[in-house]
């Protein structure tokens, strides 16, 4: 019977591809486009720039066969080519120094003559300082955009060495430059859309919270502070780490991390309707998540703002998008050799079929909720508890990134359908200063068509007629704790030594990438950054260690079809799924099954596809029990999110007998590519103090600052000397990129090393060598040791931030009652935070 | 008598001290079992040495015949590993052609203690160490300070600064550095087939210009983040700065540019191929429009033959301007080989008639002035045993310089040539007077 159903749905679930076709041109033999510019010469010809540096023309790039497409090399060794503009017969390109005008003299179709227009911008000659651009007003100027540079040490810090980096120029044709607006990051997208507006688009990172869509505007600040210093009013280089005065004009959209991770450039769909119902609105490459996101704008109060939402996905690593004179969308696709959708280079072409798709055309925003146009008139009405929306804002800080914060709902009032069932009222007590994503389930045009896409995302900058508002979608924070500190009490538990930590049979390393012939499978060659079920009767992969509270992170990747799950605290399962094989069938990950079988299924939907690589983050609390083993507190699930999408939110998780249990990766259901496993224990020790002796650490020829002691490589250091045989230690501590020492407890010596190139690692005791990295150097962390002499034989076990990662076992000799440290390189700098002792029974 | 036993999770050799997965028969409820998933539970809870001795009896024949079947499917296939989404992949592995340089166990062991969790178990910078930017890749063939054996083994002594890359001077043996520096170059292109051809730009049937970052000629010199190189049908390229100033850095000679722009992260120096023969980056500017002039760049082009660069030369006062067209090619003789540039100068601005001095660089360390058919040879010592000698096609004289006139066209055409001596006396001279 719910095969039957499941049939039914999938036959009336439409696709993407139902509506627009997409067709990959063939590249050129043996080369690699990665697109950075396109526009069409006067005789029809597609003109490619790369960012290799080459400019490519093809012949017959709209023919209805693809492979008629002719390329020619029309120029190369030009310094990356990441926007072009046809002018006349010429073309105007910008490359990573100057705007250039390439011109084709002898007409024989290889671009010879580069003019130099204008060099007018700043290049200290960092990697990141990027170019892009070339949209072109009615007055015949264009407008660039330039990149923050990143240098080491401290490489998360945007910085602008030079003239105008962070900036939006606008070039007039003799080469005046004149600076348009500030405050950007990586913009790699710039467009005027059919209003006149100048659009650019950023990429998410340090004071960027996410990829945001700018109305560009004269005099305009975006957030990153780096380019302020190029003010005349702030003749100084702005802080990397304290926000500056001026508060960051409103981005018009915030697109959200889960459907976009780098964005590239946009167009507005002036195609009179050859393209489809969406005209004026624009089409966003996407490249992280390969697709293609839809966006339309409106403007409250002078205040530009919209909606944004999925359009067609798994096409590819776009980062240019042009509309072609017949109406067909161009697709260039980059990777820049990171890791991008595939393909990661070519070109494509996107044609709508003719047949409307049932969509949110438009929505509007109302001063008491929204106002959804459809492509199609409704069919049932609808009922407010179908519509879900959930309201969120950024933090305005130096981190990398910021996850969507104050994530709450808001109530659906009720729903008002107009008269021609085309345009829905849905009522809802709105605010200004949050982004929201809102949710339509089960809504169906009248001849049966679901919606193409449930959701959409808006940013609200404005309500209307609410007046200036009293908050922002960026919101200024404490900035966060030192980057350094960041990884304190995190266990790396797969890197380095990546199995070590783990018990698992049938797994391997290596790198792993979907099958571009067969979807259902990996592709897997030599290399370290996957590990992959991918032998015959494979195990669970099944952590040593025993995690009760816990924060845990897990990158994933699926095979369309392939399901598995992470198992927690011994029952719990956060299942991993791809469903993309069912066409039409929503691709999901992230339902929690618990042990007495209940399903609990996600909020929603952040999982993105097959053959891409996904981050699961989930924070738990294990059941409590009284001294009865009777249950005081069931286990739950904190949050658990996919990409930083909250999937559940205070979740009971059912019955688990465990208060402590191996997390494991299920083996023996489909395939699955896993990495970077990394868990935070939430109940480490420090928590109890009974009976524990503290140890005063007034150590020779150490400081002493803040109530720690702090040595620098001076020999071996008593801590003290009146252990009994029984013991357990503990102390927290803190030692430097590159250090190295080790405690020796009576003649065995257990090592503290985070990143000294050599082992032993922290953990390590006599020759029971730990090789996993399994704690960030410059962070902090707990070391417990426990001694207990058995006749002649004495067990040593070591746990890191409370768990058990070692033990050793050797002639106990004399145990000695002494403990002594000893940073072991000239480098050397430790940090031990209190150090206490209690006998063991 | 007790046992003494390592312990640690030393997946091969000592005890472990955590139990053994305990393989639970748990049936997940949305997952349909078949009477094959529950014969393969049954399977993984019996006891090890019924379950070897089951494999031994019924799998050992499957298994031939599997291998047979993966062989020839292996052979069918030859596009890489494949892992079917089920639950039991079936897997052909296929070996990758690897080194065929015999290196000793021990200085892999080496590598892989040292070097493999950043720089991964193949060298290609995949490794398990997770950094803030990928790990250099020795597959590539690029290494930061060069890919000798001496320059590999002085950046694994001494690291390199502001990155993760440590020194090992205090770490490892010198035998033993330059044992692991043998090892990472052979894991270079030499012998792993990495494709590198995709990224060299050759001269093949017309001149070539390339722009990008240019990366420092020598210690103490800068890098020019605004580059752009000329390379000649003749085998001979042309290093320009173009960035605050038009300057001609270097002639180099022998194979053109690799584009290591934009590997791995982009953003990165050309790599040009060519010899050095001739650096000049330390001379002062060729010709001036009084003091203080200034040079930007107009452009580059191919026409026909010859790559052409076009610059302008503005005086301080900014009331002279020309617009200079310059190009280069190589320059043989029986007395030694070269270079030629061709400058062709012409009045850009429209006030005042623009008076531009040429100075050869070499000037003051001339031990010979000589007239030739068409001009002047310039003849200066650069060491013991070393002469420079350069030409131009005009009447020079070293104490004035060379005011160039313009013709009746208003352009004025200059040639410099610049060859290298190995040896000055009379005859040779005498021979230099009647070139041209």
């Amino acid at each position: 019977m719910h095969a039957i159903l499941l049939t039914l749905a999938v036959v009336a679930q439409p696709v993407e591809t139902d509506y627009w076709s997409v067709e990959h041109l063939p590249n050129p033999e043996g080369e690699i486009l990665e697109v950075g510019g396109m526009d069409f010469l006067p005789d029809g010809r597609l003109v490619v720039s790369t960012r290799r540096g080459q400019l490519w023309t093809v012949k017959h790039a709209l023919a209805d066969d693809p492979s008629e497409a002719e390329f020619t090399l029309a120029a190369e060794g030009l310094h990356e080519g990441l926007g072009l503009k046809v002018v006349g017969e010429d073309i105007l390109l910008v490359q990573r120094g100057e705007l250039s005008r390439l011109r084709d003299l002898d007409r024989d179709g290889t671009f010879e003559t580069v003019e130099t227009i204008t060099q007018g911008w700043g290049m200290s000659g960092n990697y990141h300082e990027f170019a892009f651009g070339l949209p072109r007003d009615e007055e015949g100027n264009v407008y660039v955009s330039l990149n923050v540079g990143f240098w080491d040490p401290e490489w998360w810090h945007g910085r602008s060495a030079e003239p105008w980096r962070g900036w939006v120029l606008r070039i007039a044709p003799d080469g005046t430059i004149t600076p348009v607006a500030s405050g950007l990051r990586s913009p790699c997208g710039l467009a005027i859309d059919g209003e006149g507006r100048l659009l650019a688009t950023d990429n998410q990172g340090d004071w960027m919270a996410a990829c945001p869509i700018i109305h560009v505007k004269d005099g305009g600040f975006y957030g990153h502070p780096a380019s302020l210093r190029w003010n005349d009013e702030a003749p100084d280089e702005p802080s990397t780490t304290i926000p500056p005065d001026r508060a960051p004009d409103p981005a018009a959209i915030w697109i959200p991390y889960a459907w976009s991770r780098s964005t590239g450039n946009l167009e507005s769909d002036r195609s009179g309707g050859r393209f489809g119902p969406f005209e004026n609105q624009l089409l966003v490459a996407e490249l992280t998540n390969g697709m293609l996101l839809r966006a339309q704008l409106e403007e409250v109060d002078g205040v530009t703002q919209g909606a944004c939402f999925k359009f067609l996905q798994r096409i590819g690593s776009a980062c240019r998008v042009l509309f072609a004179p017949d109406g067909s969308l161009i697709v260039g696709f980059t990777n820049r050799g990171w890791g991008g959708y595939p393909p990661g280079h070519g070109l494509a072409r996107v044609r709508y079929r003719g047949e409307e798709p049932m969509e949110i055309d438009r929505v509007s925003i109302q001063s008491d909720g929204f106002e959804l146009e459809f492509t199609k008139a409704l069919g049932p009405d609808i009922d407010p508890k179908s519509i879900s929306i959930t309201a969120y804002d950024y933090n305005w800080w130096w981190d990398y990134g910021s996850p969507e914060q104050n994530v709450h709902t808001i109530p659906v009032l009720g729903t008002v359908l107009s008269e021609d069932r085309r345009t829905l009222r849905v009522e809802s007590p709105i605010e200004a200063g949050w982004c929201i994503r809102m949710r339509l389930d089960d809504v169906a045009a009248e001849d049966g068509t679901p919606l193409l896409h449930d959701e959409f995302s808006y940013t609200i900058n404005r309500v209307p007629g609410a007046g200036p508002p009293t908050r922002t979608v960026l919101q200024r924070v404490q900035p966060p704790e030192q980057r350094d500190d960041r990884e304190s009490g995190w266990l790396r538990l797969t890197w380095g030594s990546v199995f070590e930590q783990w018990e698992s049979v049938g797994w391997t390393l290596g790198e792993a990438e979907l099958d571009s012939d067969d979807r259902t499978r990996f592709t897997t060659r030599e290399g370290n950054s996957a590990i992959v079920n991918s032998q015959s009767l494979p195990s669970d992969f099944t952590s040593r260690g025993r995690f009760g509270d816990m924060e845990m992170q897990l990158k994933f990747m699926l095979p369309e079809g392939s399901t598995t799950g992470v198992r927690l605290l011994d029952g719990p399962v956060i299942e991993l799924g791809d469903n993309s094989r069912l066409a039409g069938y929503p691709a999901t990950s992230g339902a929690l099954i618990l042990a007495d079988g209940t399903r609990i299924e996600p909020r929603t939907n952040a999982y993105q596809g097959a053959g891409m690589w996904h981050e699961l983050r989930a924070t738990i609390r294990a059941p409590r029990f009284n001294s009865d083993g009777v249950l005081t507190e069931e286990a739950r699930a904190e949050s658990i999110s996919i990409d930083g999408t909250i999937l559940h939110l205070d979740v009971p998780l059912g019955p688990v007998e465990s208060r402590r249990a191996p997390l494991a990766v299920i083996g023996d259901r489909g395939v699955v590519g896993i990495a970077d496993i990394r868990i935070k224990p939430l109940d480490a020790a420090w928590n109890d103090s009974d009976g524990w002796n503290r140890v005063e650490l007034d150590l020779e020829g150490w400081e002493r600052t803040d109530g720690s002691a702090v040595g620098t490589g001076s020999g071996p250091t008593r801590i003290t000397d009146t252990l009994p045989a029984n013991v357990a230690l503990r102390t927290g501590i803190r030692i430097n990129e590159g250090g190295r020492a080790r405690l020796m407890l009576g003649t065995t010596p257990i090592f503290v090393n985070n990143s000294f190139a050599a082992h032993p690692r922290t953990g390590s005791i006599g020759d029971a060598v730990v090789r996993t990295d399994l704690l960030a150097a410059e962070n902090r962390f707990t070391l417990e040791i426990r001694r207990r002499t058995d006749g002649d034989v004495q067990h040593i076990r070591t746990l890191v931030n409370g768990i058990l990662v070692n033990e050793w076992s050797g002639p106990a000799g004399d145990p000695g009652d002494a403990l002594d440290i000893e940073p072991l390189e000239p480098d050397t700098r430790i940090e031990l935070d209190g150090f206490e002792w209690r006998p063991l029974p | 008598m007790f046992r003494i036993y390592k312990g640690g999770f030393d997946p091969v050799g000592g005890n472990t001290p955590f139990r053994r997965p305990h393989v639970k028969a748990r049936i997940d409820p949305n997952v349909h079992f078949s009477l094959l998933d529950v014969a393969r539970r049954l399977f993984q809870l019996m006891h090890p040495t019924i379950r070897t001795t089951l494999i031994l009896l019924f799998v050992t024949p499957l298994g031939i015949l599997l291998i047979w079947l993966l062989a020839m499917w292996g052979a069918h296939r030859m596009t890489g590993d494949r892992i079917a989404a089920t639950n039991r992949p079936i897997v052909a592995r296929q070996q990758r052609p690897v080194s065929t340089v015999v290196i000793p166990m021990s200085t892999r062991s080496l590598y892989i203690a040292y070097c493999a969790q950043c720089h991964g178990e193949s060298g290609d910078g995949q490794g398990t160490r997770v950094l803030d930017r990928p790990a250099r890749s020795f597959k590539d063939g690029g290494f930061s300070f060069g890919n000798t054996t001496e320059a590999l083994y002085r950046t694994i002594s001494n690291g390199i600064g502001g990155t993760p890359m440590p020194g090992y001077a205090d770490t490892l043996s010198a035998a033993d550095r330059r044992r692991l520096a043998e090892y990472v170059q052979a894991l270079g292109p030499e012998i792993i087939d990495v494709d590198t051809s995709a990224t060299i730009m050759r001269v093949t049937d017309r001149p070539l210009v390339v722009r990008g970052h240019l990366p420092s000629l020598d210690e103490g010199l800068p890098e020019h983040p605004r580059g752009v190189i000329m390379a000649s049908m003749d085998g001979m390229s042309f290093q320009y700065d173009v960035g605050e100033t038009v300057k001609l850095l270097a002639v180099r000679q022998g194979d053109f540019v690799e584009r290591t722009d934009w590997t791995n992260r982009g953003g990165s120096p050309l790599k040009p191929l060519g010899r050095v023969i001739h650096l000049l980056e330390s001379e002062p500017a060729l010709i001036e429009l009084g003091e203080r002039s200034t040079r930007r760049l107009l452009g580059t082009a191919v026409e026909s033959d010859r790559a052409v660069i076009r610059y302008r030369i503005t005086s301080e006062a900014e009331d002279e301007a020309i617009d200079v067209t310059e190009w280069g090619q190589a320059f043989t003789s029986p007395l030694g080989s070269g270079y030629r540039r061709t400058l062709t100068l012409r009045p850009a601005s429209t006030g005042r008639v623009p008076r531009p001095v040429l100075r050869l660089p070499a000037d003051e360390a001339a031990i010979a002035v000589l007239p030739s058919p068409d001009g002047t040879w310039v003849v200066s010592e650069l060491e013991a045993g070393h002469y420079l000698a350069r030409s131009i096609n005009a009447t020079y004289d070293p104490g004035t310089g060379l005011r160039i006139p313009f013709g009746n066209d208003a352009s004025a055409t200059l040639e410099l040539t610049t060859f290298f001596l190995s040896d000055w006396n009379d005859a040779t001279a005498s021979m230099l007077k009647e070139m041209n």
